[in-house]
């Protein structure tokens, strides 16, 4: 049984709707900036793919209720998953069964954080703290109740939501599935990332020889993915095939990755062979670089010890948006989508070195009219959760 | 397909791990249900043990003890659910941060404070590369992560997964839920839930893992005939039908259940709901419970599969378990829990 992705939804650093984002991948404008909306110490020495609205304004765009009382991961996916229902052309319909997965990190955290040393100014946090809140306010703002699940495997957290939607409908229990990631910056996961050493105090620069680490970022990338059957009955035609997916465990440390890059090539690998497809076939991959010294040098290992001397044209969207860490996955499956249907490859803006070691240079210009049919995206997390999604032109 | 459950292993509140008998004494509580730790220095190494919070612990000990029952060493996945995930990490570096004011902070906590550190970790140990997802959607948490896991069987990926739940209360966590009005206000004995007449309930943890296999071992205790669960069911009539297409679905009927499993809390607003079910659609049928021998959490399903597991492998229902004095040696057990009259699930299983 094949499964479609009838549409999608996005909001990044560097547009709030699948166009602008489009329109500045098309014109290398990067939304890595000066941090002004989280309120940290660390702003004036960090950059980040930060979304400029705050949650009052995130919050009145979508009629929320009750201003501030979402996390806002939760207004970020519902925005993005808005998009996507609409964008899919989706109804309601007591025929179909339609479940919300999501990937996620941080949760509540940004108003756990602001609220947890003063309970009594709003004892509510802690009730939408947890990761789960986010999908039940998704599903309860869509209507599509019939399965609602949470992921939260670090990096990967968006990618294996839409591996799980994927195995849902194969396995007859969904039609449609609202599958994505979304995370949105907090005081802890900057601070966290600060400890690990692994912040680039200006915009990253993934695959290159000097890159110094990785920016964060914060945003909500979804698709609707659906049976053949849905589509049929409401005469929708698909955007692309949601071919492929693979996840692996790299086991061998909680933060860094194997040197032979294991998990990386062990989550290709089952994603090629879902697909039924061989490493020639794959036309683009959106890499999940980082722009970590550890990142990038093992994911480009994994590259080579799976295509050879033959790694297809390849870039990381990561210097646009920063690593928006549970919802990468769900951005960049966006990304790869929009690759195929625009026949379009994204530059890997801001390189300018290959790393020695690897000799591999990613796309660093707009490409069009390449003959995209496959598009291969990696993400790899915290405690070696890594997972590959491969999308096919119809 | 069957699925059999070859391991099954708790670190709970009670004397639950590897005890030679079946909840022959019980603990009493009266606030937080903290787990009985067994010797961890008897599984880790001190440098091994210094870096693990207590969830970590107890995650890591039941499920690498689950894999030595099974005889697994490799698992085809490592399933997990947790609700809240690793809390007390979580909350050591949030204090850090917020009393430092974005100070120096160590990054070990940050680094343990993520979600699927508990999956991560089993398979670091094992050295497992194999399928691996923590799921957190609230007290679905664990129901996700098995039925991950059945698919994973029948779709033939993998033969053997380890799969568990997992969830550690703090004390500061639970002062903070208090403002929610989820516990109990007075201190109130675990032993006296089915007595309640307040609001509230008293909090729990604990972790229960299980290998669950496509292919029985001599070690079965369980097979598992069926999971479902959904996240609103509207009204009792639904949940009576709800219930009633799932067993049909499945070619049973009421009258092949011979024990349910309740998830009374002791909250009287969310148990009326156990009751109603307990005198009309299972009014012949056996009843037991579980929250009072676990506390509530959001992994408090996983508590109950091991529960229901060693009762049918061990042929009897412990007196403390039995809601009615009926007396039942059961062929199949039903549990059934709930939250706040969403997050219904049901996990029927049978005897292998």
């Amino acid at each position: 049984m094949k499964v479609y992705v009838s549409g999608i939804g996005l909001i990044s650093a560097i547009g709030r709707t699948i166009d602008e984002n489009l329109i500045s991948l098309r014109e290398k404008k990067t939304g890595i900036t000066k941090i002004e909306i989280l309120k940290t110490i660390h702003s004036d020495k960090n950059v980040a793919g930060e979304i400029k609205l705050t949650n009052e304004e995130l919050s009145k765009d979508l009629n929320t209720p009750e201003v501030n009382s979402y996390p806002r991961t939760t207004l970020l996916a519902i925005h993005a998953a808005k998009e996507a229902y609409k964008n899919a052309g989706l109804e309601n319909d007591s025929n179909f069964r339609t479940g919300v997965i999501i990937g996620t990190t941080v949760g509540g955290m940004d108003r756990s954080e602001i609220y947890y040393k003063n309970p009594k100014e709003n004892s509510d946090f802690i009730r939408t703290h947890h990761c789960g809140f986010i999908t039940e306010k998704v599903a309860e703002y869509l209507n599509a109740f019939d399965m609602i699940s949470t992921i939260s495997t670090a990096c990967s957290s968006g990618l294996n939501s839409m591996l799980l939607g994927a195995r849902l409908i194969k396995n007859n229990m969904l039609d449609r599935v609202v599958v994505g990631g979304t995370d949105s910056l907090s005081r802890f996961t900057l601070n966290g990332f600060k400890t690990l050493m692994i912040l680039d105090p200006e915009i990253c620069a993934p695959f290159d020889k000097n890159r110094k680490g990785l920016n964060l970022g914060e945003g909500a990338g979804f698709l609707i993915i659906e049976s053949e059957r849905s589509l049929e009955k409401r005469g929708k035609d698909p955007i692309c095939e949601l071919s492929g997916y693979g996840n692996a465990n790299d086991a061998f440390h909680q933060t860094a990755s194997t040197e032979d890059g294991t998990g990386p090539y062990l989550s290709m690998e089952k994603a090629l062979k879902v697909a039924n497809l061989k490493p020639e076939d794959i036309d683009y991959i959106n890499v999940h670089g980082t722009g970590t010294n550890n990142n990038d040098i093992t994911e480009g290992i994994a590259l080579k010890r799976l295509f050879k001397n033959n790694v297809p044209l390849f870039s990381s969207t990561k210097s646009f948006t920063g690593h928006t860490l549970g919802a990468s996955g769900g951005i960049e499956a966006v990304f790869s989508v929009l690759s195929i249907k625009h026949d379009l490859i994204f530059p890997n803006i801001n390189f300018s070195e290959p790393i020695e070691e690897l000799g591999l240079i990613p796309v660093t210009e707009v490409l069009e009219g390449k003959g995209i049919r496959n598009v291969m995206t990696n993400s790899f997390g915290f405690g070696g959760n890594d997972s590959t999604l491969i999308f096919s032109k119809i | 397909m069957a699925i059999y459950i070859n391991a099954s292993q708790a670190i709970s509140p009670q004397l639950t791990f590897q005890q030679d008998k079946f909840l022959d004494e019980v603990k009493e509580y009266s606030t937080l249900m903290i787990s009985v730790q067994p010797d961890f220095k008897d599984f880790f190494n001190i440098m091994e043990l210094r870096r693990m919070s207590r969830i970590m612990k107890i995650n890591n000990t039941t499920a690498l003890e689950s894999l030595k029952e099974a005889g697994i060493d490799n698992p085809g996945a490592i399933n997990t659910g947790t609700g809240n995930g690793c809390i007390e990490d979580t909350e050591k570096f949030l204090n850090k941060m917020l009393d430092t004011n974005e100070g120096f902070l160590n990054p070990t906590t940050f680094i343990q404070s993520t979600h699927n550190t508990l999956g991560a970790q089993i398979a670091l140990n094992k050295k497992c590369h194999n399928y691996n997802i923590t799921y957190v959607q609230k007290t679905l948490s664990f129901e996700w992560a098995l039925l991950d896991s059945i698919m994973l069987i029948n779709e033939g990926e993998a033969d053997n997964i380890l799969v568990g739940g997992i969830d550690e209360i703090t004390k500061e966590n639970y002062e903070l839920k208090k403002n929610l009005n989820l516990w109990k206000k007075e201190p109130f004995s675990n032993l006296e839930l089915l007595n309640s007449t307040t609001n509230g309930t008293i909090p729990g943890e604990g972790a229960a893992f299980f290998v669950i296999s496509s292919e029985k071992s001599e070690n079965c205790y369980a097979k598992i005939e069926f999971l479902n669960f959904k996240h609103r069911i509207n009204g009792f009539d639904d949940l009576s039908s709800f219930f009633n297409a799932n067993l049909q679905a499945n070619n049973l009927t009421i009258a092949d259940i011979d024990l349910v499993l309740y998830g009374i809390n002791g909250d009287v607003t969310e148990d009326k709901v156990y009751y109603e079910l307990k005198d009309s659609v299972f009014k012949d049928v056996a009843g037991g419970y579980f929250k009072h021998l676990s506390g509530e959490f959001d992994t408090s399903s996983a508590f109950a599969l091991w529960l229901a597991s060693n009762i049918l492998k061990n042929n009897q229902v412990p007196e403390i378990v039995k809601i009615d004095k009926k007396e039942v040696q059961p062929d199949r057990i039903l549990i059934y829990n709930q939250d706040n009259n969403k997050n219904h699930s049901i996990i029927v299983l049978s005897k292998c």
